[in-house]
């Protein structure tokens, strides 16, 4: 598995990449905003390499396309577009801070508004979210050269966030011992209050994500569970989108009803869920289930078909200590005391089992952007004196039905209200 | 329970047996009293109208940070802790400690004035602010 990086040296706590602008928290209090679509046009490789460049850093969606998936059953070009991407990754491109500066790629660098160290971030319809024991801040982007992000955050809520998700106008909240909580980020205009923040469980919550319309909730002291919610589709009024919390379903009682012959402990090491997939991480294992919110529930819902065994990952990587744990498309990042375990959607040359890769360090904080439009295939890892971006192009060509390792690219954008494509979500177990 | 009081800079400091003496809900210093005195004298006061006073201490060995206590032996298994955190009884104008569990407690993060102060010292990594303030495991 080759990865393409692209490094910036500097003092950064977190990133996050949105529209176009990548943005750097730095470790001296500001936020550096980057023209990340100037920096990767301007790049000085040959014409040769820029097609794969482009789909790497900016248009990861670009190569899912039909259209490609024709050509691609062309040898000669699948091996061309490999070659390319290969070619790309022998020499990783380097800059400093210094030099985007002089490069005129740096948007603006401004005073950090929002608490700091934080406990994470988010993107979502052009704000910025920011989450930490003191609460959740919010500020949004601006079009001002000076300050790409609003100069104030805004107070949205005391509740300490350790960990934020946004989708469904909502932000998710992981509230360490106060439990898993929701939060209405749509506040209709008549409406002057800030919605309170609401909690679907009380269970302790370290890591939130969503799953389609449901949200999955990782903790240390628990198995994890789904707050597995339901679509009340209305195809006269195509934007409703109402959801109904059907049940909170514990990982360990999920787990063990589809792999009845594979009985998990109590508690995993850890266990996450993003879009449609839900993993369980224990005895250096990862044991995967598919998660399908368009099958109707049944009473007995453990049997029904929203949720599917489809296999166990082992790798010998997999320590005893989880870390934290997260889904892209390109795979799993599983991060231990001293490093990230990446394993990749791409079956190993065995075929059986998924290629990975460690990357030696402690990270200061890393992430994936499952939920974006182009940058799906990036992995940032911040470390002590750079950000490095990871580019995984290897997805492209994995059959993603059946893929173990990594979301399935037809289910990641729930366009639930659109009727074509719950048909193709739909088809996912066919 | 028994209370072994102190002066330390001038204000009354009580070492809790609780945290001591193996019960198994409370998390337990494995420094000496007077280490946990040292780590209080040393540590960062942080007043907030919700909580009031509270203190957040390091105990350092060689310069470097070290352990200092361990989590509660209820929720096993039991893990290593490094964060002093103190608080004040205002209605008996005493102060006492305890070490902190961030990975299971909202309330022993450190606020982020604390964190900031650590990282800026380099006393801690950023590496393991970010940890911290996530309330993730953390180990040294």
């Amino acid at each position: 598995m080759q990865t393409l990086k692209l490094i910036i040296r500097g003092d950064f706590y977190d990133s996050q990449i949105y529209a176009g602008h990548l943005y750097l928290w730095t470790g001296k209090g500001s936020i550096i905003t980057v023209d990340w679509e100037k920096l990767i046009d301007k790049l000085n490789i040959p014409d040769t390499l820029k097609f794969a460049a482009h789909c790497a850093f900016l248009e990861s969606d670009n190569l899912y396309n039909k259209a490609y998936k024709q050509m691609f059953k062309d040898a000669e070009i699948l091996a061309l577009i490999k070659k390319r991407f290969a070619d790309l990754a022998v020499n990783p491109l380097v800059f400093t801070v210094e030099q985007l500066e002089r490069s005129g790629l740096i948007i603006g660098e401004q005073k950090n508004p929002f608490p700091f160290p934080h406990a994470d971030t988010t993107v979502y319809k052009s704000n910025i979210y920011v989450g930490s024991r003191s609460g959740i801040t919010k500020a949004s982007r601006s079009k001002n050269d000076t300050n790409p992000i609003r100069s104030y955050a805004d107070k949205l809520s005391d509740l300490p966030a350790l960990s934020i998700a946004a989708a469904f106008d909502n932000l998710a909240v992981s509230a360490g011992d106060e439990g898993l909580y929701s939060f209405g980020l749509h506040r209709p205009k008549e409406q002057t209050a800030i919605t309170e923040p609401k909690q679907l469980e009380k269970a302790h919550s370290n890591q939130v994500r969503w799953m389609f319309g449901s949200i999955f909730s990782s903790s240390y002291f628990n198995s994890g569970f789904l707050a597995d919610y339901k679509f009340e589709r209305d195809d006269a009024k195509p934007d409703k989108k109402e959801r109904t919390l059907l049940a909170i379903r514990p990982a360990n009682e999920l787990i063990n009803n589809q792999m009845p012959n594979e009985r998990p402990n109590q508690a995993a090491t850890f266990s996450w869920g993003v879009q449609d997939k839900l993993c369980y991480s224990e005895n250096q294992t990862i044991k995967v289930v598919q998660y399908d919110p368009y099958k109707e529930p049944y009473k007995n819902w453990v049997s029904h078909e929203r949720f599917r065994n489809i296999g166990i990952i082992t790798s010998e990587q997999l320590g005893d200590s989880i870390v934290r744990a997260d889904s892209a498309l390109f795979g799993y990042i599983v991060e231990g005391d001293d490093g990230l375990l990446v394993i990749s959607s791409l079956p190993g040359e065995n075929g059986l089992q998924e290629e990975s890769q460690w990357l030696e360090g402690e990270p200061v904080n890393w992430r994936v952007f499952p939920n974006s439009d182009y940058y799906t295939n990036q992995l940032h890892v911040i470390y002590d004196d750079y950000l490095c971006i990871h580019s995984f192009n290897q997805d492209y060509f994995v059959d993603q039905v059946t893929k173990k390792a990594g979301i399935s690219h037809i289910t990641r954008v729930p366009h639930y209200s659109k009727k074509a494509s719950v048909v193709e979500a739909s088809s996912l177990f066919d | 329970m028994v209370q072994e009081e102190h002066i330390v800079q001038g204000v009354r400091y009580i070492h809790k047996s609780d945290h001591r003496d193996g019960t198994n809900e409370k998390s337990q210093w494995i420094i000496g009293r007077e280490n946990e005195r040292l780590c209080f004298e040393q540590s960062q006061l942080f007043i907030d109208e919700k909580e009031g006073k509270t203190r957040w201490g390091l105990h350092f060995e060689d310069k470097q940070i070290a352990n200092l206590g361990k989590s509660k032996s209820e929720s096993p298994p039991v893990r290593l802790l490094f964060i002093g955190k103190f608080v004040n009884d205002k209605q008996n104008d005493y102060w006492h400690g305890y070490p902190a569990d961030f990975e299971e407690n909202n309330q022993d993060i450190p606020p982020e004035e604390v964190t900031g102060y650590w990282r800026e010292q380099h006393y801690l990594s950023k590496a393991k602010i970010s940890k911290i303030s996530g309330g993730r495991k953390c180990r040294l």
